[in-house]
């Protein structure tokens, strides 16, 4: 079914149309809310929430630009305000200091099952992981993410830098043979 | 050698294959919450479909039951006092009838009456009419009696000798007069002062005779434009071209012939309210991904409308609104995919019974009396036809037509 009939669908209620709204996008929106949330359960809340509010604000959509993307921006936000209570400001730290980003041997990420990456992002501290989100996963710039989280653009790129300094030194103690992440999320 | 890469741009593609599924509770608890909300808000939408319907036409109904009993309160009342007081104060003391109209009761204090029959005056000088007709009502049966002798008639006119005044005359003595003037067509002038109290009586209900004479004549007088008119109901057997279109779809080969009956009640000229029983068998067809489709639907249609002539006149314009209530009887899907078409009962597609809002504007034309000829066109816009929303809103345009026949 396509979205054109389907949002005319919601629009009007109608379960059929939401059901089948809810089964087009739930996979895409709950891997979304699985990447901005700490675990499963919260990921589910999270999908939950973002449909309802999908659901009752349709009729507000107007047709201009993507449907997804829409849809998308709902589930983040609703993602943001669920864990935007928890973000500090931080000490920001000079542009110098992280001028040269994190990297990461290709070799070693590909061995990681995407479970294991999941679960890495998911561990990262609310204000690194909606910033390394927002920014690295869904193209949101600085000035944008700083604007949504409430915080400077400064704390923006201090966030990401250090969530990236966080991942890496992860993914290198998953690696090692005495890692306790594995143990921790299994597959 | 090693390559490396930004660790955000790995991660990304990395996730980039990343799939999962959430429990199926996620959208039990979507659904339950949609349910709340729904039931929420379910009395607002029923009432504003239903309720705001409902509360139209029972404003509609109380302004036309309003307007009818203004009516009668304006009419039947008024008009009888009318005619009572108007026939007291002229005919009761008078017998005298202008011989311009037979049962034109004139004032007895008028001057031109006076004149008439003024003692002592001469009837060629009293009025250039030498010939005055006087109505002797006897029983049920009216005769005239044309006064050929002046003389003879100011003598039996004059009732004690003397000059009456004009002005001042009195009922008695007109009818005294009047008595004279009997006595001498009865020859029995003898008994004229025993006779007096009796002809009195006499000549009153020869009088309450004639005004229910009069009354008659002048109803007979206009009974035939007037019948009509009282005649409160009608009934009118229709046939209509009727057009189902659709708001928001492109639709063609929507036209049909139906048929349908209404019955009025005539709260007043102006104001009726009518029940209607209207058959309609319905038709669109649209193209949709090189399919062409046509859906075919049956409602037996009860209506509730009124009807407001705009200017009562022979060719009299008017506007009707009101509802309907549609029974859905058959539907019926025709899909030609191709060279193949497909007949497919789609009776669950539709509601087994929908509203609609009717308005219309037509013009109404008296052949003979009893029954009049209707044109009218009409626009139905139907709620929620569908058990689930489609993409477009159907509505029904009809051109209508019959003889009305009014009892």
């Amino acid at each position: 079914m396509e979205d054109k009939q389907l949002i005319k669908g919601c629009k009007k209620n109608a379960p059929k149309y939401q059901r089948a709204l809810y089964e087009k996008y739930k996979d895409t929106l709950f891997v979304l809310s699985l990447k901005y949330c700490r675990n499963l359960e919260d990921a589910q809340d999270n999908l939950q929430d973002s449909f309802l509010e999908i659901f009752k604000n349709i009729k507000k959509y107007s047709g201009k630009g993507s449907f997804e993307g829409w849809m998308k921006r709902i589930t983040i936000n609703k993602a943001i305000d669920k864990y935007k209570s928890n973000i500090g400001t931080l000490n920001i730290i000079s542009e110098d200091n992280y001028s040269e980003e994190p990297t990461i041997a290709i070799d070693i990420l590909n061995e990681i099952s995407l479970s294991d990456i999941l679960a890495l992002i998911q561990d990262l501290p609310n204000r690194y992981r909606l910033v390394f989100n927002l920014y690295e996963l869904d193209d949101f710039s600085h000035a944008e993410i700083a604007k949504m989280l409430s915080i400077s653009i400064g704390t923006s790129k201090s966030n990401l830098h250090r969530a990236k300094l966080l991942l890496k030194e992860k993914i290198e103690k998953l690696k090692s043979p005495s890692n306790k992440l594995l143990e921790n999320h299994g597959n | 050698m090693e390559i490396k890469n930004d660790i955000g741009k790995g991660v990304r593609k990395r996730l980039e294959d990343l799939q999962a599924s959430p429990n199926s509770s996620v959208w039990e608890n979507i659904e339950h919450d949609l349910n709340k909300e729904k039931d929420d808000t379910r009395p607002i939408l029923f009432w504003w479909r239903y309720g705001i319907g409902l509360l139209i036409l029972l404003l509609s109904l109380l302004g036309g039951v309003s307007i009818f009993h203004k009516n009668d309160l304006n009419n039947k009342p008024n008009k009888t006092s009318k005619t009572n007081s108007k026939e007291q104060s002229k005919s009761v003391p008078s017998s005298t009838f202008s011989n311009t109209s037979d049962y034109n009761i004139e004032s007895p204090n008028s001057e031109s009456d006076t004149q008439k029959v003024a003692p002592g005056s001469n009837f060629s000088t009293a009025s250039n009419n030498t010939n005055y007709w006087y109505t002797q009502v006897t029983g049920d049966n009216i005769k005239s009696r044309k006064i050929k002798n002046p003389t003879q008639s100011n003598h039996h006119l004059t009732t004690n000798g003397q000059p009456s005044i004009p002005h001042k005359k009195s009922t008695k003595t007109e009818l005294n007069e009047k008595n004279s003037f009997n006595r001498e067509t009865s020859k029995n002038s003898s008994s004229s002062n025993d006779s007096i109290s009796a002809q009195e009586t006499e000549e009153l209900k020869n009088l309450e005779n004639a005004k229910d004479l009069k009354k008659n004549r002048s109803s007979k007088k206009d009974s035939i434009e007037k019948k009509s008119d009282k005649n409160k109901w009608s009934v009118y057997p229709n046939v209509a071209l009727t057009s189902y279109g659709a708001f928001g779809k492109n639709v063609s080969n929507q036209t049909s012939f139906n048929f349908g009956i209404y019955a009025t009640y005539f709260g007043s000229e102006k104001l009726n309210i009518r029940l209607g029983l209207n058959r309609l068998n319905l038709n669109q067809s649209w193209t949709e991904t090189s399919n062409h489709y046509t859906q075919k639907v049956n409602y037996t249609e009860a209506s509730l409308e009124l009807r407001y002539f705009i200017v009562k006149k022979k060719l009299a314009p008017f506007v009707t609104g009101g509802f309907g209530y549609h029974f859905m009887n058959n539907a019926e899907l025709e899909s030609k995919i191709g060279e193949t078409i497909y007949k497919t009962k789609n009776n669950t597609q539709f509601q087994n019974s929908t509203a609609s809002i009717n308005l219309g504007l037509g013009a109404q034309l008296q052949l003979i009396p009893h029954f009049y000829f209707n044109l009218e066109g009409g626009f139905k816009y139907l709620f929620s036809p569908y058990k689930n929303p489609e993409d477009f809103n159907p509505y029904i345009i009809t051109i209508m037509s019959g003889i009305e026949y009014k009892f």
